[in-house]
C-alpha cells in the first residue's frame, strides 16, 4: 500500500546518482474519472533552494527510501500547475473532510494512493487511529497491525474549508439524506458548513436547512450575504421562514420581510401573529391541496408536476372553491382507485372535530394525532379555511427536542 | 401583573447573556480554585510586593486572548485544528499532550478546590470529591451543560465580594499603586515558584484554547473584530482588577498579622472585616462555586480540542461507541483528577498552587505555537501581529522561561 506520508522530505535522486532535492508535495488534477491523477511533484532543489517541479512521466521509481529518476535531473520535465490543482500534503493531508459514507466529520490522517492504468492516483483517505500512529513514525514495527485500516474511497470524500473551491461538490453529497447531511454541518464550524451549504443548488441548500437546529440556522445564516440569504429563502416553505425569523431581533425581520415575494410575504406575516407552542406555530403550508372537482388522473398529473418541491407527499387535501376544507385522499387510494373517478367519490371525508385551530396548545394536538391515528393534522380558520397543517414529525420534533 | 413583567424583563436578561462574550467568561472562570488561592497566597505570604508582577502580566493577558480571538476569527478553527492544519501529526501531539498536562493539573485544583471547601466544615474529602466528580459526570452527560454553566457562572460572581471588601479593609491604596509600579524579586525557589503560579495561574494555555473555540463556535466573522477587541481587553482588566482586590485584601489582613495560609480556613480570614464570622461560609460558598464551574468546563474543552485536531467524532449527542475517544477523555480527565486529590494527607493548597506552576512552566510551549500561526501570512493574511504585540507576547514568554530556568537553578543550589 502507498501512502503520502511515506514520501514526504524523501530525497529525489536522478539518473547519475546524483541527490537533486527533496519532495515536498505531490500535485493532482480531476479528470473525468473519479480519482485524481497524479501530475507530478513538487521538490525543494538543493542548489537553488526553491521549489521545481517534475511531471510524473520522468520518475522511475517511488519508495520510502526516496524517488528515482529516468534522466538526470537537467533532462527531467517539469509541468505547469494549474490553480485549481490539489497539492496532497497542502489541501488534503491533516484537513477536515466530510466521510460521505459514515456521515461524519474527520481528519485526514494520510492520503491513499494507488496505481491504474500506469498512473499514479489519489484513491483514499486513511481516517484510521493506525494512520495516526504512522505519522507519529511509533508504527515501524507494525506492532500495532491490530488496529483495522479504515479508510474512505476518494469518490465518498467532500472537502471543506478553503479547499472546498478546488475540489467539486462531490456528487455523492448530494445523495445524502438531508437530516444526514445536516448532521454533519452541525459538527463544522459554521463558516465552513455555511460555504458548504452555499455551494449547493439552493432547492437542495433549502432542504437541508430545514434539518438543521435553530441556532444552527441562526449561526450559519449569518454567514450569507443577502442574495444568498435571498435565494435560501425563497426555496424554503413559509413555516420554516417564520421559525427562523422568530430567532431575530425586530428591524431584522423587518428587513428580511422585505425581500420575499408578496404571496409568501403575507402567509408569514400571519404565521408570525400565532405563538411558537400552538398548532399555528407549529403547522406548515407544504402540503398538497387540490379542488374537490378533479379527477383521480389529474391528480396523480399534478403530484407529478409539483413533487420535486416537497419534503415527501403522503396524502393530498381536497378543498372546495372557498377553500374550505373537506377531505383527504391518501396515495394508496389514488394508487387503487379508477382513473376517471372524481376525488370527491374515493375522498375521506374529514369532520370538523377531527381539525384544530391554531390556537390550539400542543398537547391537545398531540391527544388528537395519537386518538385518530393521524399523521397530520388540518388547521382551520373562525370560518372553516384551510390554513395549513401540522406534521407529525414535526410534532415530534417539538416533543423531542434533542434528538 | 408580575407575569407580565417577567415577559418584558426577560428578553433583557437574554441580552444579558448574550453580550457576555469569551473575554468576560475567561475572565470569571480565570477566578478558580486556583486563582483564588494562588492570589490569597501571593497577597498573604507577599503583602503587596507581587503586584507589579500583576500589573505587567494584565497586558500580557489581553495580548495573547486578542491573538487567540482573532487567529479564531481567521482560521475560523480551534487552535488544535489549526496547529494539526499547519505544523503536522507529530507538533500537534506534542501540543496537545502539554495541554493535557496543564488541563488535569488544573483540574486536580478544581477538585481540590471543592474538598477544601467543604473542609471548612469539617466534611471529610473521601465524601465530597467523589461526590462531586460524580455530579460533574452525570450533569456532563445527562443534564444541560449551557444551563449549569449560566448557573455557576452567576455564583461564582461572588468575587465582587473582593472587591468591596478590599474598600472595606481600609488598605493603603496610594502605597497599592506605587507597588503596582515597583519591580521587587527574591532570587528564592518559594518566591519564584509563586511568581510562576501567579502568571500561570492569570494565562493559561486552556484559556488560550478556550477563546479561540469560543469565536468559532459563534459563528463569529473579521467583521465583529473591533467588538471582540474591546471584550476581550476589557476582560483582562476585570480578572486582573478581581485579582488585585484578592491581593490587597490577603495583604491588609493574612500579611499584616504574619498568618501563612496552610488551608482555606486561613485563606477565609481575609474576608472577616467584611463578613465577620460569616466570613467562612461566604469564602467556602464562594470557592466551591468557581471550583465546580472550572471543573464542569475544563474535561469537556479538554477533550474538545483534542478530538478536533485528531478528528475524532466529539459532542454529547455522539454514541459511545462512535465517541469512545471523547467519551474516554472525559471520563479520565474527571478521574484521574479526583484520584489525585484523595491521596491520604495530600496538602490541598499545595496541589492549587503546584497546578498552577505547571500552566505557567508550560504556557510558553503552548504560546510559541500562536506566536508561530499568528505571525504566519500565509494563515493570517493581513491580520497578522503588530510589532508592538509580538514584543509584550515574546517578552512574557521570555519572562517565564527565565523565571523557570532561574527557579532550577535555585532550587539545585539549594538557595532559600
Amino acid at each position: 500500500m502507498l501512502f503520502l506520508s511515506q514520501f514526504l522530505n524523501v530525497p529525489i535522486v536522478d539518473s547519475a546518482d546524483a541527490v537533486a532535492g527533496r519532495l515536498v508535495d505531490f500535485v493532482a488534477r480531476t479528470g473525468p474519472d473519479n480519482y485524481p491523477h497524479i501530475l507530478g511533484i513538487v521538490y525543494k532543489d538543493y542548489l537553488t533552494k526553491t521549489e521545481k517541479t517534475l511531471g510524473y512521466e520522468s520518475i522511475e521509481n517511488l519508495s520510502g527510501d526516496g524517488i528515482t529518476l529516468k534522466t538526470t535531473i537537467l533532462k527531467a520535465k517539469n509541468f505547469e500547475i494549474l490553480s485549481h490543482d490539489l497539492w496532497l500534503k497542502k489541501h488534503i493531508l491533516d484537513k477536515q473532510i466530510v466521510d460521505l459514507e459514515g456521515t461524519r466529520v474527520v481528519r485526514v490522517n494520510d492520503v491513499r494512493l494507488g496505481i491504474s492504468d500506469n498512473r499514479l492516483h489519489v484513491i483514499g483517505i486513511d481516517i484510521s487511529t493506525r494512520g495516526l500512529l504512522r505519522r507519529l513514525g511509533v508504527d515501524k514495527f507494525r506492532i500495532f497491525s491490530f488496529l483495522q485500516p479504515l479508510f474512505i474511497e476518494w469518490d465518498k470524500v467532500q472537502m471543506v474549508g478553503k479547499s472546498l473551491k478546488l475540489t467539486k461538490v462531490s456528487r455523492e453529497l448530494i445523495k445524502l439524506h438531508p437530516a444526514d447531511l445536516a448532521n454533519v454541518l452541525e459538527s463544522l464550524s459554521p463558516r465552513h458548513s455555511g460555504s458548504l451549504i452555499k455551494s449547493l443548488h439552493p432547492a437542495m441548500a433549502a432542504k437541508v436547512f430545514q434539518e438543521l437546529k435553530s441556532e444552527h440556522k441562526r449561526d450559519i445564516f449569518k454567514t450569507f450575504d443577502p442574495q444568498q440569504l435571498e435565494s435560501i429563502l425563497a426555496h424554503l416553505p413559509a413555516d420554516e421562514v417564520v421559525d427562523y425569523l422568530r430567532l431575530l431581533a425586530r428591524d431584522e425581520r423587518q428587513k428580511i420581510l422585505g425581500s420575499l415575494g408578496e404571496n409568501k410575504k403575507k402567509t408569514v406575516e400571519e404565521f408570525l401573529h400565532y405563538a411558537e407552542n400552538t398548532a399555528g406555530g407549529l403547522m406548515t403550508t407544504e402540503f398538497l391541496k387540490i379542488n374537490h372537482t378533479w379527477t383521480v388522473a389529474e391528480t396523480i398529473q399534478y403530484i407529478r408536476k409539483v413533487s420535486g418541491s416537497f419534503r415527501s407527499i403522503l396524502f393530498v387535501y381536497v378543498v372546495n372553491e372557498k377553500n374550505h376544507l373537506l377531505g383527504v385522499v391518501s396515495l394508496r387510494t389514488l394508487i387503487i382507485s379508477n382513473q376517471s373517478d372524481h376525488i370527491e367519490k374515493v375522498m375521506k371525508r374529514i369532520k370538523l372535530h377531527q381539525t384544530v385551530h391554531p390556537e390550539t396548545g400542543l398537547k391537545d394536538v398531540a391527544t388528537m394525532m395519537t386518538r385518530y391515528n393521524l399523521m397530520s393534522l388540518a388547521v382551520l380558520d373562525q370560518s372553516h379555511r384551510l390554513l395549513g397543517a401540522v406534521m407529525v414529525d414535526d410534532l415530534l420534533g417539538k416533543l423531542m427536542p434533542k434528538a | 401583573m408580575f407575569k407580565e413583567r417577567i415577559k418584558r424583563l426577560a428578553p433583557r436578561l437574554l441580552f444579558f447573556f448574550s453580550v457576555i462574550g469569551p473575554g468576560i467568561i475567561a475572565a470569571n472562570a480565570d477566578n478558580d480554585a486556583g486563582g483564588i488561592s494562588t492570589y490569597s497566597i501571593v497577597g498573604a505570604h507577599y503583602g503587596l510586593k507581587m503586584l507589579w508582577v500583576l500589573f505587567l502580566v494584565t497586558f500580557s493577558l489581553a495580548i495573547t486572548q486578542e491573538m487567540g480571538m482573532r487567529i479564531g476569527l481567521v482560521t475560523r478553527q480551534g487552535l488544535g485544528g489549526v496547529i494539526r492544519e499547519h505544523f503536522g501529526v507529530r507538533w500537534v501531539a506534542f501540543a496537545m499532550f502539554t495541554m493535557l498536562i496543564a488541563n488535569l493539573g488544573t483540574i486536580t485544583a478544581e477538585f481540590s478546590g471543592v474538598a477544601a471547601s467543604f473542609e471548612i466544615f469539617g466534611i471529610t474529602k473521601y465524601l465530597t470529591v467523589p461526590l462531586a466528580a460524580f455530579v460533574v459526570w452525570m450533569i456532563l452527560y445527562k443534564g444541560s451543560f449551557k444551563n449549569t454553566q449560566k448557573i455557576f457562572l452567576i455564583f461564582s460572581a461572588f468575587y465582587i465580594v473582593y472587591i468591596i471588601n478590599g474598600f472595606v479593609v481600609k488598605p493603603d491604596f496610594a502605597e497599592a499603586t506605587k507597588a503596582l509600579f515597583t519591580p521587587y524579586i527574591e532570587w528564592t525557589p518559594t518566591f519564584l515558584i509563586t511568581m510562576i503560579a501567579l502568571i500561570g495561574t492569570t494565562i493559561t494555555p486552556w484559556g488560550q484554547f478556550f477563546i479561540q473555540s469560543y469565536v468559532v463556535d459563534k459563528g463569529l466573522d473579521v467583521k465583529h473584530y473591533k467588538a471582540e477587541k474591546a471584550e476581550v481587553y476589557f476582560g483582562a482588566f476585570l480578572t486582573d482588577i478581581v485579582s488585585f482586590f484578592i491581593i490587597i485584601s490577603t495583604a491588609a489582613t493574612l500579611y499584616k498579622h504574619g498568618i501563612n495560609i496552610h488551608d482555606a480556613k486561613d485563606a477565609a480570614l481575609a474576608l472577616r472585616p467584611l463578613a465577620g464570622d460569616f466570613a467562612q461560609y461566604l469564602f467556602a460558598f464562594g470557592l466551591f462555586s468557581a471550583s465546580m464551574l472550572g471543573a464542569f468546563i475544563l474535561p469537556v474543552a479538554t477533550a474538545y480540542a483534542i478530538c478536533e485536531a485528531f478528528g475524532w467524532e466529539y459532542g454529547f449527542n455522539t454514541t459511545w461507541k462512535n465517541g469512545k475517544y471523547f467519551y474516554s477523555i472525559i471520563l479520565l480527565s474527571i478521574a484521574l483528577p479526583a484520584l489525585v486529590v484523595l491521596i491520604p494527607k495530600v496538602s490541598l493548597i499545595t496541589i492549587m498552587i503546584l497546578s498552577q506552576d505547571v500552566n505557567g512552566i508550560l504556557l510558553p510551549i503552548i504560546l510559541i505555537f500562536v506566536m508561530k500561526i499568528i505571525n504566519n501570512k500565509e494563515i493570517m493574511g493581513e491580520h497578522t501581529n503588530k510589532p508592538i504585540g509580538n514584543v509584550i507576547a515574546w517578552l512574557t514568554i521570555i519572562g517565564i522561561i527565565g523565571a523557570t530556568a532561574i527557579l532550577v537553578v535555585t532550587s539545585l543550589l539549594g538557595i532559600g
